[in-house]
């Protein structure tokens, strides 16, 4: 046989084969093809667990009693199990319905513990406002200032029981960091020009009735710390010369009224919050934990009041120029300047009102934000003084910190490290740059330094929110009722700073004009201020009817002397 | 004059408010804030404060 005679039907076997071979493959594909809709279909889910079926509690080995009563748990290991899940019905045993629940409450938990912690440190901070004051006024006096911030807790604390909190917070549910809060719900609104405007709630008067809930307690107590850092301030600028019963009857009018409507605009579902969503500004008026809604609210009151009451006598010649007259304890100031610092970890990251859901991890950044600003703070404050003074000042750098706190904290949860130096480091020079304004030029007196520390920079803040916000933030997907995250002019957003300019405006023009009116009305009714006499002698005896350092012979203060005279 | 102090920071407080619903422009808006800041401004300094220092107590 030769090679073409067994090649010829070898290459015929070889095309049938190949032939042949197709068809299974085609016959396959279309098997395939045919059972591709069978192969490719999911497999049903197993079906879902009822949520109120019991659940095999045994399958996930809870540790037994007898052997942790034997052996305890020095790892920690076995504490926290399946067996401390609350079933809500014992007889029936644990159901999925049951973890779930108990999931829900667990962060809720967390939520409250974290803001009444944060709560109870902002609380704290009296004692810091407390002794900056009274460091930084005459000893003669210091019985009497010590005085006006120990019961400004009590006054502001009780007007905001009977009416500020519902003025506030009243309208603004839900609070879903905190539960909901759903009796909080009644926001007194007005339409004007097409437009809703939130003034005011009408829930929550005396924490009584439906807002008698857990979560409104929680809430209350942080927001009546916020209040009242408000009015402690104002307390530093009017020092040294106003009547008592005069603080103690501003302190309850700004607690129940002043701070808690400007406060209501902004955290309580109040117009300055919706201007985004009524009219594409933004997310509306931002401000995270108060620069404007705590600190700019007192420290513009400081002015109003300060200007009302007067300086000091001495404070000013007959040509107008101002003589410096020192605090008596720089130790108690930076002490004070520390536990406010302290405090202040407390006043921005609480702000989540939450640790747990909504992007409350940020609380990290918030904070480091927080302490960044205040170094900055210092470092702006106090090499101004030692580049124009040739010295480093201890008040000045003491203000310079607490400006940089203020600064940072209405944009403490929408900036970068970065942007919380730069606003702190501009906040420690503008410190410097009002208190010289405001002495030099206003000539308006302010012991402490409130109006520019709280007043100046509080107004820095709110506009540097507009300026900084970075759009990495997300407290749920939203503020204000605006998707998507926080944004100023530097990332892209010009309409948020338009936003904060509104809120400048609502500072200045609209509580200014509120607490200058409310403190005339007082002035002229029971008057502001203390005798010539009375002041010339210290406020303590006077007022108070006894000297905070009894034990002491105070030197007399002579205007414009450097020595002192017995 | 104290009076009239009042009334320019109260005027500059709502011009922007309303002025929101004059113009739906960003920068037109953003105009109108500063100009309402500034009067405001004016109000208090130039002219609320300037009356209480006719009275100051170091003049008397």
């Amino acid at each position: 046989m030769t090679r073409c005679t067994w090649m010829k039907p070898c290459l015929w076997a070889a095309v049938v084969a190949l032939l042949v071979s197709g068809l299974p493959a085609g016959a396959q594909g279309q098997t395939s093809a045919a059972s591709a809709p069978a192969a490719a279909a999911p497999a049903p889910p197993p079906p879902a667990p009822a949520m109120d079926a019991p659940l095999d509690i045994k399958a996930a080995q809870p540790p037994s009693t007898d052997d942790l009563a034997a052996k305890g748990d020095a790892g920690g290991t076995s504490t926290g199990t399946v067996s401390d899940v609350v079933a809500a019905d014992t007889k029936k045993g644990l159901t999925l319905a049951d973890v779930v629940n108990q999931a829900g409450q667990n962060r809720i938990a967390i939520n409250f513990v974290w803001t009444l912690v944060t709560g109870f440190l902002v609380m704290f901070m009296q004692a810091g406002f407390a002794i900056v004051e009274t460091g930084l006024c005459r000893a003669k006096n210091a019985n009497h200032t010590m005085m006006m911030n120990f019961m400004v807790y009590g006054f502001g604390l009780f007007a905001f029981w009977v009416c500020g909190f519902a003025i506030q917070m009243g309208g603004g549910a839900p609070y879903s960091t905190l539960g909901g809060i759903y009796p909080l719900n009644s926001e007194h609104v007005i339409n004007v020009l097409g437009k809703p405007w939130g003034l005011f709630g009408t829930h929550g008067f005396f924490l009584s009735g439906a807002s008698y809930d857990v979560g409104a307690m929680v809430l209350f107590l942080f927001q009546m710390v916020f209040m009242d850092t408000a009015l402690t301030i104002v307390t530093g600028a009017c020092a040294e010369r106003w009547k008592y019963v005069a603080f103690a009857i501003s302190s309850v009018f700004m607690g129940a009224i002043t701070y808690p409507l400007f406060a209501n605009w902004a955290w309580g579902g109040g117009w300055l919050s919706q201007l985004g969503a009524n009219f594409s500004l933004g997310h509306g008026y931002c401000d995270f934990a108060g620069s404007g809604v705590v600190h700019a609210v007192g420290g513009i009151t400081a002015l109003a009041l300060s200007m009302i009451i007067g300086p000091r006598i001495g404070k000013y010649n007959r040509d107008g120029s101002s003589n410096a007259m020192p605090g008596h304890d720089i130790v108690i100031v930076l002490t004070g300047c520390f536990i406010l610092a302290f405090g202040w970890f407390g006043f921005n990251p609480g702000s989540t009102l939450a640790a747990s859901g909504n992007g409350a991890l940020r609380i990290g950044s918030i904070a480091v934000n927080t302490m960044l600003a205040g170094c900055t703070g210092s470092f702006g404050a106090i090499l101004y003084m030692w580049i124009r003074y040739g010295k480093p000042d201890a008040s000045m750098s003491g203000n310079g910190l607490l400006a940089g706190l203020v600064a940072i904290t209405a944009p403490s949860g929408f900036v970068s490290t970065v942007g919380a130096a730069i606003i702190g480091l501009v906040a420690g020079a503008l410190v410097c740059v009002s208190v010289e304004f405001v002495d030099r030029v206003l000539r308006v007196d302010d012991p402490v330094g409130a109006i520019s520390v709280h007043g100046t920079n509080g107004i820095w803040g709110v506009i540097s929110v507009g300026l900084f916000a970075d759009g990495t933030s997300n407290y749920g997907g939203s503020w204000n009722g605006v998707n998507g995250s926080v944004r100023g002019l530097f990332y892209g957003d010009a309409s948020q700073l338009v936003a904060q300019l509104i809120g400048v405006g609502t500072l200045i023009g609209g509580i200014f004009a509120l607490s200058y009116i409310s403190g005339w009305i007082m002035d002229l009714i029971i008057g502001q201020r203390v005798s010539a006499a009375d002041e010339l002698e210290g406020l303590d005896i006077p007022e108070m009817g006894a000297l905070c350092y009894p034990e002491f012979v105070l030197k007399h203060y002579s205007p414009g002397t450097a020595a002192a005279a017995d | 004059m104290k009076l009239v102090g009042v009334l320019l920071t109260i005027f500059g407080w709502l011009l922007p408010v309303v002025g929101l619903t004059m113009t739906s422009s960003t920068g037109a808006r953003m105009f109108i804030c500063i100009l309402g800041i500034g009067i405001t401004l004016f109000g208090i300094i130039s002219v609320l404060n300037k009356a209480h220092l006719k009275t100051a107590v170091w003049k008397q």
